[in-house]
């Protein structure tokens, strides 16, 4: 027995010892950051992620930048470009002296490189993006020329994301379409090592122009899914930046006051994705789908109608959310601050039911994205729209799959959203074009094609309001996509972390950023 | 004995092929074309068609399954389609993961549920008997994950005691990583203790109740020598048979576990890789996980001859 | 030092074979071994329970309430409410129904799959048995949730395809042990009297095998339907198996994580009914393991 009480006390021994020992955690001069998913290939030309834009906003810097309001400046750009031919030809001065973090120069040469990888390379994901550019050409070693197919105001705001990432192309060709496990660009701090699922280290780089900025030699992205856990690791030290913190927690946080919160509504929007006319894929010719919900609009507009936005927005998300009824997130200069979105009115969902000969109740599939909030969402609607006649049934997917399905035509309806671009083009066009890559439902209108197109050709701010004004009251008519709110950005960090800035698109710049 | 460890090692290496063969057509089987995984959502026919000629996706199942076999035999599982990085690369690093937190799971099992169930079979029907079941039958019924996030909630955000999840490799600092090791062996290796500990309490009665040990006892050994030389090692045949198929258990990375805790083993790998359909991953994963199980089961049948030499005479039944 | 009450036991066999014998034997064992006797009752309960629940409680497990998100347990709502104001208690009692029939009914499959297939291994012997055997060596090398999950996802989550892949990945341990007992009793001496008086391979496994392996099974069943509960609930937890908005107990926990901090309740109801409902059938097997083969103590 006394053997036995002598290894008892021997156990808690050791762990009284493991607890109160701690690592020499290089904690100031390191900043952890936790993600809530993996991020995909770290490779500019190939990235879909959102998360690989965060890693993106530290190790590879862009031509140009937004900030807080929305507004482009230069960023490896010298200045803002200088645009004639009616739009068609762009012309970019770059920054002089900026190096790539191998040492390389960074020179007209190479952003022209990095510009045709993006735009050419074989299953490149910047390609669309950059589609109306026909040839990019270099003037002299610290100018490239942009010669466009047709104008495109959109290009900017393009070149404010990773289409307008220059590659090191020194490190392109030695690694090839492997670049996305070393990635080199410009930028503060530079890629060290990836652990899959687990990590990202970045650590200041030597090649920076503005060294200043850097104020931190590590940063350690950590990949942790699970909200709970986030947050567990966040209150107890083990991580700096909490990213997606969700809306339960926030108001927990706030109320603990031990860390700053900083909440900026996204660019982007979510909402209820119907589809029309996608019978056998995307790709392939539309067809009848046979059903009310795809045929009948006024089943669609009972759909919306039972939906109360306001409501949704504070049982789903705390009220931390911004409920919405199209896809241009507020913030932007072409918000249109005049229209009011539908509220709620279950006695005229019923009569357009009943109109539609669905008195007796109407049943379709809802898909939503696997995980806790997207259901959670999913549950309210199903609820809300139960009072008006319909009776939604939900199926939770992963992801991925989730998405090919839509392509392929195998959902009714999709609960997803769109993570948002700065130019309202991005959020638009090829979604709701009868050829957009991304138009899972294959709803087409010539009319809205004509609006959005001369949408991307004029530049005048004005006229590019009225335009987007028309075709999304076309769309929002049409109700393929039903808009029900924006995402917004929920960001924790310690009360001593000095000059964060919350920019619209919810990415988390370290650069500027310090310890009291 | 060397005959019967050859038959074994024979019917191991027929067991890997069918596994392997599971595994291809397994994946086959989830919805979703694979070509348009891999070509992104972008691409458009032609480009599908180049990712099909690429990856011979088009060529007979047979023909891939073959294709896919001949690489795997020379260490080479393919890349994962998500990051483009080679399979056994990722599987090479999240491998010693895996492998010390089962081992120290492993630990913690056998450090409870041996003295646990010796001491409930030597003293049977006493406090200790009721108390050791009682705490078996609970590990065993309690839900692994909600053990897990009760343990976070209190030791790391209630109390700060220990860091909630992430993981520090062993090299980098043993005592920080032993740290975050810590609960997510502790839940594993309680709901395995439960198991091992009825196990041993019952092979232990029933090897105490045996004439040698009777016999033992009334030559006058001590009790202590009695249980310790004696019966011990007679009753850890089926201790050990368990130990072997709860280890393959512990190797596929206790899914849930490695979830909360955010253990970047396998388990957490092979879930992310179903559910992002990265099926190179998913075969590669789960070939490694299904052979390691088979070879573990190998080291128990040669364990059992060194426990046993009745089985090394007569060769095992394990087929039984 | 084996005691007397085992000697005792010993020679009980032979009175089993006489129903009422067994049932006042039955009532003996329960007095002595209480646990058993309460997880027995326990798991009647949670049958009673689950068949029901509609009487039990008045309140729809379904009904949202926007103004009584996440409200501490009261008398109106005894659990709490969860994050869409639903009454927990409700959901708590008709999430039994889904724990149970996922429990019970996987292992039914996998009985109905593995008996058959482990009596034909073990009847028959030579090239089939080996072929079944490799084949059920092949299957249990899976790690059992890596099975049911690659399972699901192929087929969809939804609660019956969870079922059928618990039960699916539960086969192999049926098949194992019928074909061992199988062949253990095959060579029993009643065995082969009955195929001497001209008895058929099908009479024989059905008529003499079967009956002498069923509490065996029995036996098993009782372990691995907690084992199928908690399956159930881990696929739940990833989201694959009930459907949103069922009440899966599995389904609570993964919700309840989200809101630990701010409302405990919504996970230690699920959490705690899960913990019951496997420990009562582990006791309650115990007993019966007991009952049917008293030299295993």
């Amino acid at each position: 027995m006394r053997s036995i009480t002598r290894w008892l006390w021997l156990v808690v021994g050791a762990l009284v010892v493991l607890s109160l020992a701690d690592v020499a955690h290089a904690q100031k001069k390191t900043l952890v950051v936790a993600l809530f998913q993996d991020p995909d290939l770290l490779d500019p030309t190939l990235a879909r992620t959102y998360v690989g834009r965060i890693v993106f906003s530290q190790i590879c810097e862009k031509l140009y930048e937004i900030d807080e309001n929305l507004r482009i400046h230069p960023q490896l750009a010298l200045d803002m470009p200088a645009i004639t031919d009616g739009g068609r030809v762009v012309t970019i001065k770059l920054r002089p002296g900026v190096k790539f973090n191998d040492g390389t120069p960074m020179d007209a040469e190479s952003v022209k490189f990095s510009l045709d990888r993006h735009r050419t390379l074989k299953g490149s994901n910047r390609a669309s993006e950059l589609a109306p550019v026909e040839a990019v050409e270099v003037v002299d070693p610290r100018t490239v020329r942009l010669r466009l197919k047709a104008p495109f105001s959109p290009l900017l705001a393009q070149l404010t994301d990773r289409a307008g990432m220059p590659v090191s192309p020194t490190a392109v060709n030695k690694l090839g379409d492997k670049f996305g496990t070393a990635p080199v660009c410009v930028g503060p701090w530079q890629f060290v090592e990836r652990v899959a699922q687990d990590r990202i280290v970045v650590e200041k780089s030597a090649h920076y122009f503005d060294p200043g900025q850097a104020k931190f030699d590590k940063i350690v992205f950590r990949i942790i899914p699970d909200d709970n856990v986030r947050l567990a690791n966040l209150r107890s030290g083990d991580i700096d930046v909490m990213h997606m913190v969700s809306p339960t927690d926030a108001t927990g946080i706030k109320r603990e006051g031990r860390f700053e919160l900083s909440n900026v509504t996204g660019l982007g929007y979510d909402g209820i994705t119907i589809n029309l006319r996608n019978k056998t894929g995307k790709l392939n010719p539309p067809g009848d789908l046979g059903t009310p919900l795809a045929n009948d609009p006024r089943v669609r507009e009972a759909l919306e109608l039972s939906i109360d936005r306001e409501a949704l927005n504070q049982v789903a998300w705390d009220g931390l959310y911004t409920p919405g009824c199209t896809p241009i997130p507020p913030i932007s200069v072409f918000f249109d601050k005049s229209r009011k979105c539908p509220g709620r009115d279950v006695a005229r969902a019923k009569k357009l039911l009943a109109d539609a000969g669905l008195a007796g109740g109407y049943g379709f599939e809802l898909t939503v994205v696997n995980n806790p909030r997207s259901r959670r969402v999913g549950e309210v609607i199903q609820q809300m729209a139960r009072e008006a006649g319909f009776n939604i049934t939900l199926r939770s997917q992963e992801f991925a799959s989730a998405l090919t399905d839509a392509d392929d035509g195998k959902l009714q309806a999709f609960q997803i959203g769109w993570s948002g671009r700065v130019d309202p083009d991005g959020n638009i066009h090829q979604i709701q074009t009868c050829k957009g890559s991304l138009n899972a439902t294959l709803a087409c209108d010539e009319k809205i094609d004509a609006l959005l197109n001369r949408a991307r050709e004029v530049s005048d701010e004005g006229q590019r309001r009225g335009l987007y004004r028309e075709a999304i009251d076309l769309f929002t008519a049409r109700r393929n996509i039903i808009y029900l709110y924006h995402q917004n950005y929920i960001v924790a960090f310690p009360k001593n972390l000095k000059g964060y800035k919350s920019v619209p698109d919810g990415l988390i710049r370290i650069k500027g950023t310090s310890w009291n | 004995m060397f005959d019967f460890l050859v038959q074994r090692a024979a019917i191991s290496v027929v067991t890997l092929f069918v596994i392997s063969m599971i595994v291809f057509t397994g994946v086959r089987m989830i919805p979703g074309d694979p070509a348009r995984v891999m070509a992104g959502s972008e691409a458009d026919e032609a480009g599908l068609e180049e990712v099909r000629q690429k990856y011979g996706l088009g060529d007979p199942i047979a023909f891939q399954y073959l294709r896919w076999l001949g690489l795997a035999v020379r260490f080479d599982l393919g890349e994962s389609i998500r990051t483009r990085e080679s399979v056994v690369k990722i599987v090479a690093s999240k491998l010693p993961i895996t492998i010390e937190l089962a081992f120290l799971s492993l630990l913690v099992a056998v450090g409870i549920a041996i003295p646990a169930g010796v001491l409930a079979a030597v003293r049977r029907n006493t406090v200790w008997d009721v108390l050791t079941s009682g705490a078996s039958l609970g590990g065993v019924s309690i839900p692994n994950f909600w053990l897990g996030i009760m343990l976070i909630l209190f030791f790391s955000v209630r109390l700060g005691w220990l860091p909630a999840s992430g993981f520090v490799p062993l090299w980098e600092s043993p005592l920080a990583n032993l740290q975050r090791m810590l609960m997510p062996a502790f839940v594993l290796g309680t709901a395995l203790a439960a198991v091992l500990m009825r196990q041993t309490r019952n092979s232990m009665i029933e090897v105490m109740s045996a004439d040698y040990i009777r016999t033992a006892y009334s030559k006058g050994l001590a009790g202590r020598v009695v249980v310790f030389r004696h019966a011990i090692r007679n009753s850890l045949i089926p201790v050990v048979t368990i130990l072997g198929l709860q280890m393959g258990a512990l190797m596929s990375g206790a899914v849930v576990t490695e979830q909360i805790f955010v253990v970047p083993g396998f388990g957490r790998l092979i879930v992310e890789a179903v559910f992002t359909r990265d099926y190179p991953l998913v075969q590669g994963v789960v070939l490694i996980t299904a052979s390691s199980y088979v070879l573990i089961n190998l080291l128990v049948d040669v364990s059992y001859s060194l426990l046993d030499p009745r089985i090394r005479v007569r060769g095992a039944a394990s087929d039984a | 030092m084996p005691s007397t009450a085992a000697t005792a036991d010993a020679l009980e066999p032979t009175r089993a074979l006489a129903p009422a014998g067994g049932l006042r034997r039955a009532w003996r064992q329960a007095r002595r071994r209480p646990a058993s006797a309460i997880g027995a009752v326990v798991v009647v309960l949670f049958v009673a329970l689950a068949l029901g629940a509609p009487w039990i409680t008045s309140t729809d497990p379904l009904q949202t309430d926007w103004k009584q998100i996440r409200k501490a347990p009261t008398l109106a709502h005894p659990f709490g409410t969860d994050d869409l104001g639903r009454d927990n208690f409700a959901r708590v009692i008709w999430g039994s129904r889904i724990s149970m029939q996922a429990g019970v009914f996987s292992i039914l499959l996998a009985i109905a799959v593995g008996v058959p297939t482990g009596l034909v291994a073990g009847f028959y012997r030579g090239g089939l048995d080996q072929a079944i055997m490799r084949l059920t060596d092949a299957w249990l090398a899976f790690p059992f949730l890596i099975l049911a999950i690659g399972l699901v996802t192929i087929m969809g989550p939804s609660l019956t395809n969870a079922t059928v892949a618990i039960g699916l990945g539960a086969t192999p341990t049926f098949i194992r042990l019928t074909r061992g007992l199988v062949l253990a009793k095959a060579s029993e001496d009643y065995v082969l009297g009955a195929r001497a008086l001209g008895a058929g391979d099908l009479r024989l496994m059905s008529r003499h095998i079967l009956p002498n392996i069923v509490s065996s099974l029995l036996v098993q069943a009782t372990i691995s339907i907690p084992i199928a509960v908690i399956a159930e609930a881990v696929l739940s937890f990833l989201g694959l198996g009930v459907q949103p908005p069922a009440p899966s107990w599995g389904t609570m926990l993964n919700t309840a994580q989200q809101f630990l901090d701010t409302a405990p309740w919504m996970a230690w109801w699920p959490g705690l009914a899960i913990f019951a409902l496997t420990l009562s059938f582990n006791l309650a097997g115990d007993g019966l393991r007991d009952l049917l083969d008293p030299r295993d103590y």
